[in-house]
């Protein structure tokens, strides 16, 4: 009796032994990326808030602080990196940008480009391209700008002053700049950006943060013309260049609204592509980076997008659907030093993220960092897109799938939800709902075909996919999507 | 993943040891308390949570975040179990303020507009700290002000004789007659019973109990000059045109009534007047109409990163003080600075010895204004240095508030010399002129500046040297109403013109620029 009890409770034990053996064995995050704090000399405070290649081969990274550094053999180990200062008292500077053999820069007040004349290795030209906006002083009043588009445009969005209102020129605008340096109002109602950038198509996509008319962090698709939400800085459709850009002033929106409602009463609203859910995937969305060749695995094109307040680097699959971006975002990398705000992906497949949690804490517990991240060159099983369909949706593997657990109903489940849309800051998850998941087909090697019994118009869609099995029975890494359906495509005709 | 989990074990450690380490009578320690004001700076609470009425907190205005003001320690308050959860009542104690800190997500106030940010990481030595001020603040709370109780006193056989006048310095009041005197039983100090606002005096006499022989000292603060005598000695001369400023005396007292003459005048602006004493069984008791709070937190003067000018000149664009959103700090190894208004395109400040101290801007989210460091500071008009009037008496274009720019002019950015890192400011003016501002830094006992301005192209333009309420010429120089300011031109053809306009004097001197033009003007100044 003793013996079978004593044998029972040790097969027990065994069993328990080999599942954490075999849960241990699950691949992680760090299989496939390596990240890499790059250390920094003493006294040097880099709150990275932008990051560029100079074109002969070195870094050039710039701080809230106001520096700018270079920092030669970018690639080499670490702790071998040399760091040169090459300007410094910028006005909190949030982007770097070379083109034409000048070092953009955008500080709180103005568009600057630099240069080193006199062969010292350090900047001696501040030109200012534009300085068409206002600053109060108001320390919210940040300005994030992009590279050169396709056709040589800088896109610069403006925060707000505070959070609410509008105090001064263009705050809560998106400008451009032109090549000879004239200022082009483009886009209003934004909030408070944690970054801006460019996607493979030159199209500008920023991240507005959560706040008034913002229930969640998102990332937001930059259009002439447009309207991204946040009517406090209509007024200046009064002036003349908005008058000739942008035309008369939109519909204010209604508060306490949803999205989907004030669309059709406002043309010029622009519906987030993505949105993070506020304390599930981040709660500050910021700086985003892509991989142009696939050198830094299977994500190419795709946006992998900072968040500052979590210190992770999430990744974004954008689609159009009636002519209006929307997607996906998955949960991508965690682990870095603290609060990402900029990130710069090099063509050989390095990312470079850096950041700060100055007035704005961060989970990574560092106050400044600048991270590298490799790609160690396996692919992790991830979901690699998830498409939108008339009836559900379609997931496309990084690996090809296992069959079975592919194709069984349980291995998904989902819920859907969105936020209320209006003057106070952020809010409650709203409307949940809780689509149910009628059909799985196994279409194709590495996609699946997700069929639900309704699709809710502007919900996030999470779909929890943790059943799912690769064909080498490896379970998926990240395995929930939060698609954001701000449209639902037509069925296909007969 | 790993990181997560250490945050998670950090919670509970934190959790438990703050519930261990910290009895009541450690949350008193007014060591704690003033630690815990410090880490409510560091830790960036203070830009949400507002603590003191005259000292709001913007952020915080904008997310509803909770004040600490008035009875709240120990208080029910509503929250929310996550953001937007279900709502729960939960007591106001070190529980729940450790819990907010740690896990500001868990529950949420539910006043606030949204939850807190996780805070900078606070280790247990903090948290004891944070809590120990925190819970001061709140009226009713167990601490008290760390200098200590204050009672009230009275002075016995209480006379004052008040007079007129108009000093910068206390007078000989002996040999001036009150225009009003009164006396009473027992008394309070207060220069309201002069019953007039400016130019007046007070004498106030009377006995003070002294139970214990010992030392005794008074804190005497006042706007403007006060002295105070006991038994016939001067204990405390606070003398002389200031704001509310304290100082201390002491002096040893027997047993029996002690003799005090306090003699206060008033030239203008506020009157305040503040007394106590304390010695033998006596903690602070106050004996004058106003106390003296110990110096106030909000828009101090921040310091701890300063921006060091050794061998070359450096720049620092921010928000400075005195000048607009704008604003170019330029630092001198000459032990000179400037500030040039990138809105004006103008000289806005001028200072000599150190150049600027960061830490408002470097510290949290780097909020308002940094004032320069260094001493004799002066402020010089920022209206436009250049314009093109259409007569020669059509107003100056002027820089109504620190937001307006400057009309016609465009500012394009600054180029450093190689050799010593100085910049020279270049703008436009119209489409036809280009101005080369470069400001010259002279060595000295007192430093100086020279501003070299090169203007190229054609066209006639006014430049315009100073503008105050007062200018006057003087041994080839001009000396600028309202500041130690002296203007001067080295090498000018022209005459300068000192004209009326908008009730100011303006010194212009109009240029016709023919290919180009240049124009010297040295600035010295004194306090």
């Amino acid at each position: 009796m003793m013996n079978q009890v004593t044998r029972l409770a040790l097969l027990a034990g065994l069993a328990l032994g080999q599942a954490a053996a075999l849960r241990a064995a699950d691949p992680v995050e760090s299989d496939y990326y390596q990240i890499d704090a790059i250390p920094m000399p003493d006294g040097v405070v880099m709150e990275t808030s932008g990051i560029e290649m100079m074109p002969d081969g070195k870094l050039a990274i710039c701080s809230r602080r106001g520096d700018v550094y270079v920092l030669s053999d970018p690639f080499g180990a670490p702790d071998k990196i040399r760091w040169t200062l090459y300007a410094e008292g910028l006005h909190e500077p949030l982007n770097l940008a070379f083109s034409d053999g000048w070092l953009y820069c955008t500080q709180r007040g103005e568009l600057t480009r630099m240069k080193d004349v006199s062969g010292d290795d350090r900047a001696d030209i501040f030109e200012t391209v534009n300085d068409g906006w206002g600053i109060t002083g108001d320390y919210h009043e940040y300005a994030f700008g992009t590279r050169p588009d396709p056709n040589g445009d800088m896109w610069i969005v403006l925060c707000l002053t505070g959070s609410f209102s509008s105090q001064i020129d263009y705050r809560g605008w998106c400008v451009r700049v032109t090549k000879d340096g004239e200022l082009i109002p483009t886009a209003s109602g934004i909030r408070s950006p944690g970054g801006i950038g460019l996607n493979h198509l030159g199209e500008a996509f920023f991240a507005d943060n959560q706040g008034p008319w913002n229930g969640s962090s998102s990332l937001k698709p930059l259009s002439h013309g447009s309207f991204q939400g946040h009517p406090g800085g209509f007024r200046w459709y009064d002036l003349a260049a908005a008058k000739t850009s942008m035309g008369k002033r939109p519909t204010e929106p209604k508060t306490n609204s949803r999205w989907v409602a004030e669309r059709p009463k406002i043309p010029e609203l622009v519906p987030s592509a993505i949105v993070f859910p506020h304390g599930i995937l981040g709660n500050s969305t910021a700086g985003f980076a892509y991989d142009s060749n696939g050198k830094f695995g299977p994500f190419k094109n795709q946006l992998l997008v900072c968040d500052q307040t979590f210190s992770v680097v999430n990744r974004a699959f954008l689609e159009k659907v009636n002519g209006v971006y929307q997607g996906a975002a998955f949960s991508f990398l965690k682990g870095f030093g603290s609060g990402n705000i900029s990130a710069y992906m090099h063509p050989n497949g390095t990312l470079f993220v850096g950041g700060t949690d100055r007035g704005w804490g961060a989970r990574g517990g560092r106050r400044f960092a600048l991270d590298r991240v490799t790609w160690k060159g396996g692919v992790p099983f991830e979901m690699h897109e998830m498409r939108a369909k008339p009836d559900g949706f379609e997931l496309t593997f990084t690996h090809e799938v296992e069959a079975v657990s592919a194709g069984n109903l349980a291995s998904y489940s989902m819920s859907a939800y969105t936020y209320i849309y209006r003057s106070d800051y952020g809010s409650p998850v709203v409307d949940k709902m809780t689509p149910k998941v009628v059909g799985v087909e196994v279409t194709g090697p590495k996609t699946v075909r997700v069929t639900v019994d309704k699709l809710i118009h502007g919900h996030v869609h999470e779909l929890h996919a943790k059943g799912v099995r690769s064909a080498k029975g490896l379970p998926i890494l990240h395995p929930v999507g939060y698609y954001t359906l701000n449209e639902i495509p037509p069925g296909e005709l007969n | 993943m790993q990181r997560i989990k250490r945050g998670q074990s950090l919670c509970v450690i934190g959790l438990s040891a703050v519930g261990l380490l910290l009895p009541a009578e450690a949350a008193d320690d007014a060591k704690f308390i003033a630690r815990g004001k410090e880490l409510f700076q560091s830790k960036i609470c203070f830009t949400c949570h507002q603590v003191d009425e005259n000292v709001p907190a913007p952020a915080g205005i904008a997310m509803k975040a909770p004040k600490f003001m008035g009875g709240f320690w120990g208080k029910k308050r509503v929250v929310t179990l996550g953001y937007g959860g279900p709502e729960a009542t939960v007591t106001f104690d070190e529980a729940y303020f450790t819990e907010s800190i740690l896990k500001p997500m868990d529950k949420v106030s539910k006043e606030a507009a949204a939850p807190m940010p996780p805070p900078p990481a606070v280790n247990d030595g903090e948290m004891k700290a944070l809590i120990a001020y925190v819970r001061s603040l709140s009226e009713g709370g167990s601490a008290e002000d760390p200098d200590g109780l204050i009672a009230k006193g009275k002075i016995n056989n209480f006379t004052f004789a008040a007079y007129k006048g108009s000093w910068d310095r206390l007078p000989d009041f002996s040999k001036l007659k009150p225009f009003k005197t009164g006396k009473a039983k027992s008394g309070t100090a207060d220069p309201g019973l002069a019953g007039v606002g400016e130019n007046f005096g007070v004498v106030f006499e009377g006995d003070i109990e002294i139970a214990k022989k010992g030392d005794y000292s008074f804190n005497l603060g006042s706007d403007d000059g006060t002295r105070l005598h006991i038994n016939g000695r001067l204990v405390v001369d606070n003398d002389g045109v200031h704001g509310m400023r304290a100082k201390k005396g002491s002096i040893a007292l027997e047993p029996g009534a002690a003799r005090l003459r306090l003699e206060y005048f008033e030239r203008g602006g506020e009157e305040r007047l503040a007394l106590d004493m304390s010695g033998p069984g006596i903690k602070r008791l106050q004996l004058a109409k106003q106390t003296i709070k110990p110096a106030r937190r909000g828009p101090a003067f921040p310091t701890g990163n300063p921006i060091t000018v050794t061998d070359e000149a450096r720049i620092y664009r921010n928000f400075i003080e005195g000048g607009s959103p704008r604003g170019i700090g330029v630092g001198y190894p000459e032990k000179v600075n400037l500030c040039f208004d990138a809105n004006t395109m103008q000289i806005a400040m001028l200072w000599h010895g150190a150049f600027m101290d960061a830490a408002r801007h470097w510290n949290g989210r780097g909020q308002g204004f940094q004032r320069p460091s260094g001493h004799y500071l002066i402020r010089l008009n920022r209206d436009q240095p250049f314009a093109q009037l259409d007569s020669h008496d059509a107003a100056w274009p002027k820089a109504e508030g620190r937001d307006t720019r400057a009309k016609g002019l465009k500012f394009r950015g600054y180029f450093l010399l190689p050799e010593n890192r100085r910049p020279i400011f270049g703008y436009k003016i119209g489409d036809d002129l280009q101005v080369a501002d470069y400001a010259e830094p002279n060595a000295g006992a007192l430093p100086s500046i020279t501003r070299r301005l090169r203007i190229r192209g054609n066209g006639k333009v006014w430049y315009l040297a100073a503008a105050a309420a007062s200018i006057t010429e003087e041994d080839g120089g001009y000396n600028i109403g309202g500041t130690l300011l002296r203007v001067s031109f080295p090498e000018l053809e022209a005459e300068p013109v000192i004209r009326e306009s908008g009730g100011r004097k303006e010194l212009l001197i109009k240029l016709n620029v023919e290919g180009q033009a240049t124009l010297k003007q040295h600035y010295e100044w004194n306090l």
